[in-house]
């Protein structure tokens, strides 16, 4: 059985690449895949550790963890289509209408 | 060992396919890279005896939200390639 510093380094990994994702990309269906990205790699960590420490609780955290990554993208693809109905576009630089 | 391997490889799959869905143009290619990217995830959830977890993670995430990523980039998508093929299409009659 490999170590937890394993788990811990590619969790990392996925987070910033995630987080990258975030930062770079302008299309508002990138953010969401970026996002399942970073709760991805949060997930791992919570599991890990419920591993680590020989409790559940983190594998609970991981059950709630799913259940919000599903509702916040159900959400999510309610306000792009909104977003590409009003605009005609998902790139979200250009509404521009709530910038004051 | 064995693990060690089976850690290894499934890392390397994990993050080129979260890489490609970071790096690539096209959001089917990104939302099919996204799709191994969870899978792969599942695999680290048995090798950590959550295999629960890993079962809930392929049916929420590659079942539903995956599903709907793919619908919402039909709907948000469809025009603009249409739009290219038809430009491509007049541009190249006359």
């Amino acid at each position: 059985m490999i170590g937890i510093e394993h788990y811990l380094g590619l969790s990392a990994a996925l987070f910033c690449i995630g987080l990258f994702g975030i930062l770079t990309r302008r299309n508002a269906l990138m953010f969401l895949m970026s996002v399942e990205l970073m709760v991805n790699a949060a997930a791992i960590n919570l599991v890990a550790f419920a591993l680590y420490y020989g409790t559940l609780t983190g594998q609970v955290f991981t059950l709630f963890v799913l259940g919000l990554a599903a509702a916040e993208v159900a959400v999510g693809l309610g306000i792009i289509l909104v977003l590409h109905r009003n605009y005609g576009t998902i790139d979200v630089t250009a509404p521009t209408t709530m910038r004051w | 060992m064995m693990e060690a391997v089976t850690f290894y490889l499934f890392a390397a799959v994990t993050l080129g396919s979260a890489l490609g869905v970071v790096l690539l143009r096209d959001p089917w290619h990104a939302s099919l890279m996204l799709g191994v990217s969870l899978l792969s995830v599942a695999v680290y959830y048995v090798m950590l005896a959550a295999e629960f977890i890993a079962v809930i993670q392929v049916l929420v995430y590659v079942g539903g939200v995956l599903i709907l990523i793919t619908f919402a980039v039909m709907l948000t998508q469809a025009d603009e390639p249409v739009d290219s093929a038809v430009g491509e299409s007049t541009g190249g009659e006359p």
